[in-house]
């Protein structure tokens, strides 16, 4: 018996997470799919008749992380009680197949659910404007959003938002583990300071460790002379090493968050 | 089948075990007997490997518990006595459950369910908290596990089911088996324990078999003033005393735990210096 992974146990596992949980997971998604619906009513009024797809997928932005983090920071819930811990950490499985067990539904099946209740509202929102637009095409306007690389719309940024909410996501999930009651509110004043922190102190880097003239824009250096000599650096890291950092930055987070969880409930003890 | 050579846990600062070592096998129903705090659900906790020894090592099944592998945990089942059932039907939470135990027996399952008169169709959400208890009870018994811990396990069962549950449990072990049973209603499971072990202060009071204890101790009632006098231990009641001496008269007499138990943490020196 392989004492580590075992495809046939995680199966197992994740049926027994699906009868044990359907209603909760159920009513969840039906919940979700009122409270977008709920906000895209307040966002229907307040566009006045002119409407951008630009806000929708901010909309959808802030709901995914705003969701995402309260249903990851419930992945653990169950050791903060002595009983519900028992009868979990009991089960013959190994923490690395719960582990995965709960990654699956708290990271990708609530992200899949997210999108597909969101694009579901969506599509209705957009097909009940188009039907506004053909009735009456002076007053009600439709703007899609502009995916080019150059636009100046929201779309240039949102795959950043999403690399950062698969991690964000993933530190809930280790919060949840760390932080057995009011996990939600804790690890978010621990991710309020971590990034805050983070911000000071490449602030105060860049301010202290390069010299007058010099300023760091995120990946390279550069400075500029003015007056008596026009003049205008930048300094980048070498190509591999360059997309080898930026791979990291976008990527690295959840792994290390999730392996991080796998050691902590190693540990646990109820 | 447990192995334990020198067990150290510590709550915060509160020691709870210190230096315990116990020696458990396969074929015994051991009753796991002590004052309130004095650990017996922990020393469950550890050997189910729920907690970790602050210091030492335990082994059981040739495991380290705290690893907590998938080998180790379907060979054991623990029956705490504050537990967790999920809001499904019995025949669901099977479904669930019973894949993880390659040794689960579907027909006992029933079998046992039928002798506590629990119907199957039931759903666990709309029964009362002895009924969930004999759906577990069941449901551990039918694993088959080589090593099955109880905590309470009488506890919120009713005196017929009780009977049950005893009448069930003496047809349940056999050689490759141990069960460990910690427990306060000594009555209830005096018939069934062949090994007591009283824990006190953190180590191993009195470990015996039954037919040790019945073999060289002698439970009864006495209105003989000498005899009281002279017994290991003696409590009034008001039908005479009751009283444990040494057995003289050889035979093996009736067991009786609650005075055993009473002599071994009053009069232990007495008691013990008759086994050696």
């Amino acid at each position: 018996m392989n004492s580590t992974f075992s495809f046939t146990r995680l199966l197992q596992l994740l049926r027994k997470q699906w009868i044990e949980n359907a209603r909760f997971y159920i009513l969840s998604a039906l919940a979700l799919i009122g409270l977008l619906g709920i906000v895209l009513v307040f966002w229907f009024n307040a566009s006045e008749n002119s409407f951008k797809e630009e806000s929708l997928y901010i909309i959808f932005t802030f709901g995914i992380y705003i969701a995402g983090g309260v249903f990851a920071s419930m992945s653990f819930s169950m050791l903060g009680e002595k009983e519900k811990g028992t009868y979990w950490l009991a089960i013959p499985a190994s923490h690395f197949e719960k582990l995965l067990c709960i990654l699956l539904y708290n990271v990708v099946f609530f992200t899949l659910v997210y999108c597909a209740c969101f694009l579901l509202l969506k599509n209705v929102a957009f097909t009940y404007i188009q039907n506004l637009i053909a009735t009456n095409p002076t007053k009600y306007h439709w703007r899609y959003m502009d995916w080019r690389e150059n636009s100046n719309d929201f779309s240039v940024v949102f795959s950043y938002f999403m690399y950062a909410f698969f991690a964000v996501q993933s530190f809930y999930v280790l919060g949840s583990i760390y932080f057995v009651r009011f996990s939600f509110v804790l690890t978010t004043v621990v991710v309020a300071v971590l990034i805050g922190g983070f911000m000071w102190y490449a602030i105060y880097l860049s301010k202290n460790m390069l010299p007058n003239n010099y300023r760091w824009n995120g990946n390279h250096v550069s400075t500029h002379i003015s007056d008596s000599g026009f003049q205008s650096s930048r300094y980048d890291l070498p190509g591999l090493l360059s997309q080898a950092f930026s791979f990291l930055i976008k990527f690295i987070w959840a792994p290390v968050f999730w392996i991080a969880t796998w050691y902590r409930l190693r540990e646990k003890q109820i | 089948m447990i192995d334990i050579p020198d067990l150290h846990f510590t709550y915060g600062s509160k020691k709870v075990f210190d230096g315990l070592s116990l020696s458990l096998q396969a074929g015994h129903i051991y009753g796991l007997l002590g004052k309130n705090g004095t650990g017996k659900s922990t020393l469950l906790r550890n050997i189910a490997g729920l907690l970790f020894p602050t210091h030492g090592q335990l082994a059981v099944l040739g495991h380290k518990p705290s690893k907590r592998q998938p080998a180790f945990l379907q060979d054991i089942f623990m029956v705490p006595e504050e537990f967790f059932l999920p809001n499904v039907s019995i025949k669901k939470f099977v479904l669930c459950n019973a894949p993880f135990y390659p040794a689960f027996d579907k027909g006992q399952f029933d079998t046992y369910l039928k002798e506590f008169d629990i119907p199957g169709s039931n759903t666990l959400q709309n029964m009362s908290y002895g009924q969930k208890k004999k759906v577990l009870i069941s449901f551990a018994l039918a694993c088959n596990t080589k090593l099955l811990l109880m905590d309470e396990p009488t506890n919120g069962l009713d005196i017929m089911s009780k009977s049950q549950f005893r009448k069930i449990m003496a047809g349940v072990l056999d050689e490759n088996k141990c069960i460990i049973i910690s427990t306060h209603q000594v009555k209830d499971l005096e018939s069934l324990i062949d090994r007591i072990t009283i824990i006190d202060d953190g180590k191993i009071l009195f470990d015996q078999t039954t037919e040790q204890i019945t073999f060289k101790l002698s439970f009864k009632m006495s209105f003989d003033s000498n005899e009281v006098k002279h017994a290991l231990y003696s409590e009034e009641s008001l039908s005479g005393s009751a009283i444990v001496t040494e057995n003289i008269e050889g035979g093996e007499g009736k067991l009786d735990l609650e005075l055993l138990y009473k002599a071994v943490v009053l009069k232990g020196k007495e008691i013990h210096a008759v086994f050696e």
